[in-house]
């Protein structure tokens, strides 16, 4: 070959080279970590649909530093470990810059040291128990103080003195559970029961037999996934209807109300930080944006906004930084605010959870739910309540890690 | 008055000179530099303005920073303070004793509890420099408060309190269990207030009510109005969104009475970026503030207490700095404008002086004072052409010293030229009366040659005529001949050339072309000799045999002229033919020349013997050819002498040739003789055109018809 035309072909393949490195720059690769197979998919799609649709709002308004966002999306499969295997994927494999997901505790708690271990960001958009504060983690859901504790309290105050607890075998219902019980007792009240199942498990009659048998004034739900079904299918067969005891719900939504029989369920009680009836100009655009996307069927709720909130949020801090640097991200989450469909939500700078608007809800004929309480503004999010100290919330939560085997879930092992 | 008129014009020429330069040099600059200049001065201005700005900016941002820091540390302590009064045994004791009253509803129980509590509430209440106090039940009634005393007994889950600022922020302390802010809001006196409730616990951690506490708007505004940095005219706003509006929480710099009284509307378009800000966008840049005033300003949302703070600064002193250096580029600029038009016109004047200098030169040189030199000290062009002048000045009188010179010699020359020419002239003048004499003598010798020449040609003339009356009459040879032409052109007068017939009868004749040497009057003699001799040997002598009539000739000939004594070359070439119209036969003879004979449109031409008539003689006996044809049709004969094909002209000034004149009677043949005349006539004019005829020219055409 002549010498010349291999140095020609060598300065074209340079330049294609430069071109397609030119061209990788030009996107920001995003990861998307939800269960799409298993008992939590019936809640996380709903939650990577949001994120989603913020992904594709944001690159129709012209992206972000003029690049275009691609979302990498991985199936959690419900299980807490393939959570953290997927995730160490994302980061180290896709390079991705930020990663959106989890719903259930225990997979955040699975992927919590691989993003600490990697220096990397998880944007979470789940309520959840607390306990719990990482410079890798957003935390973009309701801490205790924004749902758990106003809920029960006012619970307390409006419906009875008399608790009976069910949750799914995992970190957040035990948590939650715990902090409720305390709630409870500095507040004169009883818990007279507490019943817990596998994450998934449809063995609810147990804990029905026993609500039955102890007749409490309300139910305090944290039931998660598909086991509702089951729950309120064998707590109306047992004659218990929201007149008779009203259950106050914590991870069912709009959402979830769908797949249950919401003609049983007027009157029960939940709590969020956001519904679909709230009335703002910001959740109007929401809804309609949503429901073209993916059918006038769908419902949004409080973790599906808190998945869109969540790119939203991420988006200001980058724009703020004028980088994906995850440090530099980071120092600039607190400053960066977002008018989210629920209302105005920014990140608080100490604790790296998120500012929102307590409500209390009453589930209606038609699946939406009535707002009968709101704080009116954002509530600072306190992650450890103070109902103990965080040493003894600590050694709560490695009891009950160790009870499990080294997991953050009751596996039935 | 002439000549200072004409000073004052050159003045005023020079004048106009400079101008001139001057503007253009100027018009140079504006052109190609002033647009340059002010472009970078715009550059240099609005770069200093933009860094200015930014800094500016960032100063903002980070006054902004330490301020919202400061009021957050603030609030956070206020909001620690309380929780931490609201978790003291003196208040949870208070609160149970108070809510103790709920059972007896005694006055004087409540008077005794008043008295047992006022006064640490009163302590902590001053102690933490809070504006009031109020301790409340958990079912919103206010038991004890420490200032408004009118608030006490009233319900805050009341309808009359549930949607105040009060009522909520009892509320949240309710059901959320934590301390909490409300917003700020005007109090029952119409006065700023922003209140802190936290709920209040017992040992056992037991929820017994609720603290509200108002916090001192002294304390909100010795966080706020810190005007480190801030220059003469920066300002701290903390502005909190009441009914619609943007109300402020802090009195200012520029306004010291602003404080829960001032507001800014919401819905002006001036006011978005007040607007933005209450609803938690972040940002900087330039606006317009509620004095109407440009200012550069960072805006922040303050989340704790659903404020936003506007940390600004008017742009007038931001860029107080950025004015002095556009202040001073100003002055750049005209001082350069002004240093330029004073080069202008002093380049102007350093370049006219000179000019003037040296335009004047040239008119003295003009004028022809060559012994000057123009002095001007300067090494650039000018001065070299200064100096090209000086040398062309020297050059110029040098060349005039050297014409004058000239001249003088010329003069001296002319004079000298002038008297040779005067004795040259005398000479002629004698020469020309001899010349004229000898004129005189050549003219009469000139009319007597005339004289003889005209005798010389009358002679010739007659002479022709005589030669004219022995050639034969055209009826004579008509008589044997159907049709014939003959053409004869002489060179000169008379002819060498001659043409002879004799009928021997009626059916019989001789018919001869000849051509002597030589032509004009010796060739004539020798024709007329000739023709004589031809008479004398066919007419006396009888001889009418074609080849010895010429031997007969020849004979004849060197006997007369006496050739063989003399050695005259004399004589001449001829043809002859017989024609016997009867036997039907012809003869023919030539001395030299040929004959063409056409005969039934076979062409013959048949050469004569090479031998002339006349002349040397080496041979015995002369004896010439004979050449008989039998005249079996119509027969047309030519003879002729050499004149015609011997004559040049042409386009190439050649010969005609031999071959060329046979080629034109084969191509004439068969027209009527007359025209074939014409034709041969007409060639040979054609052919000779402005040449000179060379020789005598004879044809002589025959036609024999059968």
């Amino acid at each position: 070959m002549n010498k010349k035309y291999f140095v020609f072909l060598l300065c074209i393949g340079a330049f294609m080279g430069l071109l397609s490195c030119q061209k990788e720059e030009k996107v920001i690769k995003v990861g998307v970590l939800h269960s799409f197979t298993g008992t939590m998919s019936i809640s996380e799609k709903a939650v990577a649909d949001a994120t989603l649709l913020a992904i594709e709002e944001i690159n129709a308004a012209g992206g972000l530093l003029g690049k275009k966002i691609v979302p990498i999306i991985y199936d959690g499969k419900s299980d807490a470990n393939y959570f953290a295997l997927q995730a160490e994927k994302l980061i180290n494999q896709e390079k991705v810059e930020v990663v959106f997901g989890c719903w259930t505790s225990a997979s955040r708690k699975t992927v919590k040291p691989i993003f600490e271990k990697n220096n990397h960001l998880l944007f979470y958009p789940i309520q959840y128990e607390g306990l719990e504060q990482s410079p890798n983690i957003v935390y973009t859901g309701a801490a205790p103080n924004q749902q758990i504790i106003p809920a029960t309290k006012w619970a307390f105050d409006h419906l009875g003195k008399r608790f009976f607890i069910v949750g799914s075998d995992y970190v957040f219902p035990r948590t939650a559970s715990a902090i409720m019980q305390d709630l409870i007792g500095e507040l004169g009240g009883e818990v007279v029961g507490d019943e817990y199942i596998l994450l998934g498990s449809q063995e609810v009659q147990p804990m029905i037999d026993k609500i039955v048998a102890l007749k409490p004034d309300v139910i305090l739900n944290n039931i998660n996934g598909d086991s509702n079904i089951a729950f309120f299918q064998a707590l109306r067969k047992a004659g218990i209807s929201p007149e008779v005891i009203p259950t106050f719900s914590f991870s069912i939504a709009e959402d979830e109300l769908r797949s249950l029989e919401v003609n049983k369920m007027i009157g029960d009680y939940v709590a969020w930080n956001y519904f679909q009836s709230v009335e703002t100009l910001e959740n109007k655009a929401f809804v309609k944006n949503y429901q073209a996307k993916y059918g006038k069927e769908r419902v949004t709720d409080d973790p599906i906004e808190a998945g869109y909130i969540s790119v939203y949020l991420w988006a200001e801090a980058v724009k703020e930084a004028g980088t994906t640097n995850i440090n530099e991200v980071r120092q600039k989450l607190p400053s960066s605010s977002f008018q989210a469909p629920g209302g105005l939500v920014y990140i608080d700078a100490e604790t790296q959870h998120t500012w929102k608007t307590v409500h209390i809800g009453r589930i209606q004929k038609d699946g939406q739910i009535q707002i009968i309480w709101s704080s009116h503004k954002p509530v600072q999010p306190r992650p450890f309540p103070d109902s103990r100290s965080k040493q003894a919330w600590k050694d709560f939560l490695e009891t009950l890690y160790k009870n499990w085997n080294q997991q953050w879930a009751n596996l039935g092992n | 008055m002439g000549k200072p008129r004409k000073l004052k014009n050159k003045e005023s020429f020079f004048v106009k000179i400079r101008k001139r330069i001057a503007f253009q040099l100027l018009f140079w600059f504006l052109v190609i530099e002033f647009p340059v200049q002010c472009v970078l001065v715009y550059v240099s201005y609005w770069n200093a303005r933009s860094i200015i700005q930014e800094e500016s900016i960032n100063n903002l941002s980070a006054i902004s920073e330490r301020q919202v820091k400061a009021i957050n540390i603030f609030f956070q302590q206020a909001l620690k303070d309380v929780e931490l009064l609201a978790s003291t045994p003196d208040m949870y004791k208070t609160t149970y004793d108070y809510q103790t009253l709920r059972d007896t509803s005694s006055i004087e129980k409540e008077a005794k509890f008043d008295s047992l509590h006022r006064g640490f509430l009163m302590k902590y209440q001053e102690t933490f420099d809070f504006d009031d106090l109020w301790v409340v039940s958990p079912t919103g009634k206010v038991q004890f408060a420490s200032v408004e005393q009118g608030m006490k007994g009233e319900m805050l889950q009341s309808k009359k309190w549930q949607n105040t600022t009060v009522g909520r922020v009892f509320e949240r302390a309710n059901i959320l269990l934590q301390a909490d802010f409300s917003d700020f809001s005007l109090n029952t006196k119409n006065r700023g207030a922003l209140y802190i409730a936290s709920p209040i616990r017992n040992a056992q951690k037991r929820f017994v009510g609720v603290l509200i506490v108002q916090i001192n708007n002294q304390n909100i505004e010795k966080a706020i109005n810190d005007y480190t940095g801030l220059g003469e005219t920066g300002e701290s706003i903390l502005l909190t969104k009441f009914k619609e509006e943007a109300l402020f929480v802090n009195n200012t710099r520029h306004a010291p009475d602003a404080a829960f009284k001032k507001t800014i509307s919401l819905n002006q378009d001036a006011n978005q970026i007040i607007a933005e800000s209450l609803k938690g966008k972040n940002g900087s840049g330039m606006m317009i503030d509620y004095r109407g005033e440009e200012v550069l300003a960072k805006w922040v949302y303050v989340p704790s207490l659903r404020s936003a703070l506007i940390v600004k600064l008017d742009t007038e002193e931001a860029f107080s700095s950025v004015q002095v250096l556009r202040n001073i580029l100003f002055v750049i600029v005209l001082v350069t404008l002004t240093l330029v038009i004073l080069a202008a016109f002093s380049v102007a004047e350093s370049f006219s002086r000179p000019i003037r200098k040296l335009t004047l030169f040239t008119r003295q040189v003009a004028l022809g004072k060559l012994d000057e030199q123009v002095n001007i000290a300067s090494t650039n062009e000018i001065g070299e052409l200064a100096d090209s002048f000086n040398q062309m000045v020297n050059n110029l009188q040098k060349s005039r010293d050297e014409l004058q010179d000239y001249a003088q010699n010329l003069e001296q020359k002319v004079a000298e030229r002038t008297e040779e020419l005067q004795a040259m002239n005398e000479e002629i003048n004698q020469s020309n009366e001899e010349l004229s004499s000898t004129l005189d003598f050549v003219n009469r010798q000139k009319a007597e040659i005339e004289k003889n020449n005209n005798d010389m040609l009358s002679s010739l003339n007659y002479a022709k005529r005589i030669q004219e009356a022995y050639l034969p009459s055209s009826e004579k040879i008509a008589y044997l001949f159907s049709d014939y032409f003959v053409m004869l052109k002489p060179r000169d007068i008379v002819s060498g050339d001659f043409y002879w017939y004799h009928q021997i009868n009626p059916d019989e004749g001789i018919l001869a072309v000849g051509d002597c040497t030589g032509h004009g009057v010796p060739g004539a003699f020798m024709s007329i000799l000739g023709n004589d001799i031809l008479n004398s040997i066919v007419i006396q002598d009888g001889c009418i045999e074609v080849d010895l009539i010429l031997n007969n000739l020849h004979n004849g000939i060197r006997k007369s002229l006496r050739q063989k004594e003399t050695g005259s070359k004399d004589g001449m070439d001829i043809t002859i033919i017989k024609v016997d119209l009867k036997g039907r036969v012809l003869h023919f003879a030539g001395a030299q020349n040929p004959m063409v004979l056409i005969q039934d449109e076979r062409k013959y031409f048949i050469r004569g013997s090479k031998m002339g008539i006349g002349g040397v003689q080496r041979e015995k006996e002369r004896i010439f050819e004979k050449h008989t044809f039998p005249l079996i049709s119509d027969t047309i004969i030519y003879l002729y002498s050499d004149g015609y094909q011997d004559q040049f002209g042409g386009l190439d000034n050649r010969k005609f040739l031999g071959k060329r004149f046979r080629e034109l009677l084969y191509e004439i043949h068969t027209k009527p003789m007359n025209e074939q005349k014409d034709v041969l006539d007409q060639t040979f004019k054609d052919w000779k055109q402005a040449h000179k005829q060379l020789d005598d020219v004879l044809v002589v055409g025959v036609k024999i018809e059968i």
